[in-house]
């Protein structure tokens, strides 16, 4: 289980809380939607999930341990973002993009074209990067994975057919999946359940959350 | 008469790799598309499709390296590359894609005085001032530079730049994403009240969604070519109104219609 219990994180010491006591848990292979206005906050939980922030107070468990990665080993929580373009060195080419995750498995095909690999970032379209930038994240073999907004700047069949291989590839490797979006449809379609931002502080002491 | 009229416009870009190797790369494969005044037609397609060059080409800013064919009207009038850009800024404007268009180095000000300059205003810094005040925007902004505004506040910006003059031709490159629901629909109704007051509109967007209700007309692209062009109320039901398969397919893929994926073989 991705366990985020009481995770506190603010930007500076006098800056306000953006993530004030949240709870969430994904179980593997299980598809859990957060969905919430933009600027709430979503994609800073889904940067503490994916170890890229470190939390002021509150856990954060991956199968019961805190995630501490061996050194040059990939972390258990991948992130994939919304702009595969800032996520990929623009000169590296996609075989090296990939080889970042893992130098001696092959990319998965079915997400990557053989003919793409010795090409550089600019020279494949968006919907493209994004599945190299999907089949990097899954070369990392995460226990879990944050997808952030993942297919918010493609079109409709694009969008559905990213989305159908992610589902795939978590339900044969049990992968857990945070799926962050402001379209609700979308996580209605794609997620076993959907919580709201607000639902996961409830309980919570907001007044604890201001800061002296 | 027609605002812009596109005719089967290809665009090319010839390469040179290592040594003298020369290569190819096809961009756009035959666009056709026409907007009359007071109209907004949407251009959907793809990501890769050639959307954002399309818009290049309209405005002449095609590096050196492209060859084009076919034609580009302007208000009746068949316009070259060269004369594309002498258009460029007064008669049609472009609201790019991305906030990298602002310059990082500039404040905010300077940049949208320049805009209006070009756009032939009298007094430029009341017209910065103004445009930014409609959009929401405090006289404070106008101070900034790019990389201290918000992404929402740097869009708002753009498209304060664009609209400062008085265009025949508006083309807005993807204008919306990454802004609440309510600024990108305060964008899209002033593109659509632009072409009420007889501007002819342009919306490249892979939001068919936000695009129905502002749209006359909705442009099909995939691959760097026109294929259908549907009028907004037939997309409803479950697309059986909708004439071509990749129409369809885009239609119902939409998370809203089911996320479906068409069978193998449906979509060319």
């Amino acid at each position: 289980m991705l366990l985020l219990d009481g995770v506190r994180f603010r930007y500076g010491p006098r800056s306000p809380w953006v993530v004030a006591g949240a709870r969430l848990a994904v179980e593997p292979g299980e598809i859990v939607g957060l969905h919430g206005p933009s600027g709430v906050g979503k994609s800073t939980l889904g940067r503490l999930a994916a170890g890229l922030l470190t939390p002021e107070a509150g856990r954060i468990e991956v199968d019961g341990r805190p995630p501490r990665p061996a050194p040059g080993r990939p972390h258990p929580v991948q992130l994939v973002l919304q702009h595969p373009q800032h996520a990929v060195d623009p000169r590296w080419t996609i075989r090296e993009v990939l080889a970042e995750a893992d130098r001696n498995a092959a990319p998965d095909p079915e997400l990557v074209a053989e003919h793409w690999l010795d090409r550089y970032p600019h020279e494949v379209s968006g919907g493209e990067l994004q599945r190299v930038n999907l089949a990097r994240a899954l070369l990392a073999r995460p226990r879990y994975l944050v997808a952030d907004e993942i297919s918010a700047s493609l079109d409709a069949l694009t969008q559905a057919r990213i989305w159908y291989l992610l589902l795939d590839r978590a339900r044969s490797e049990r992968i857990g999946v945070l799926a962050i979006s402001h379209d609700r449809a979308l996580l209605d379609a794609v997620a076993s359940r959907v919580v709201g931002w607000a639902e996961l502080f409830r309980g919570v002491d907001q007044s604890a959350a201001v800061p002296a | 008469m027609t605002r812009l009229q596109i005719e089967d416009l290809t665009v090319s870009f010839v390469q040179y790799e290592r040594g003298l190797r020369r290569r190819v790369v096809p961009g756009l494969a035959g666009m056709d598309l026409d907007v009359a005044p007071g109209e907004v037609v949407a251009l959907v397609g793809a990501s890769g499709a050639g959307k954002s060059l399309l818009a290049h080409a309209v405005l002449g800013l095609l590096p050196p390296n492209a060859v084009e064919s076919g034609r580009v009207v302007v208000d009746g009038f068949e316009a070259a590359p060269a004369d594309r850009r002498r258009f460029a800024g007064r008669d049609v404007v472009l609201l790019p894609q991305s906030v990298t268009y602002l310059d990082p180095v500039a404040p905010v000000g300077r940049q949208i005085r320049r805009a209006a300059r070009l756009a032939g205003l009298a007094d430029p810094a009341a017209a910065a001032a103004s445009a930014l005040h409609r959009r929401g925007l405090g006289a404070e902004v106008l101070g900034r530079y790019p990389h201290e505004l918000s992404g929402g506040m740097a869009r708002r910006v753009l498209v304060a730049m664009a609209l400062l003059g008085r265009p025949r031709i508006i083309i807005a490159d993807e204008p919306t994403p990454g802004l609440q629901q309510e600024s990108a629909e305060a964008v899209l109704d002033e593109l659509r009240a632009r072409a009420d007051d007889g501007c002819g509109v342009v919306l490249i967007t892979h939001d068919l969604v936000a695009a129905l209700p502002v749209s006359d007309r909705i442009v099909i692209c995939e691959e760097g070519r026109t294929v259908d062009v549907a009028a907004p109320q037939d997309f409803t039901g479950d697309g059986e109104r909708l004439r071509h398969p990749y129409t369809r397919a885009l239609w119902r893929a939409l998370p809203a219609n089911g996320l479906r994926l068409p069978a193998v073989g449906e979509v060319a």
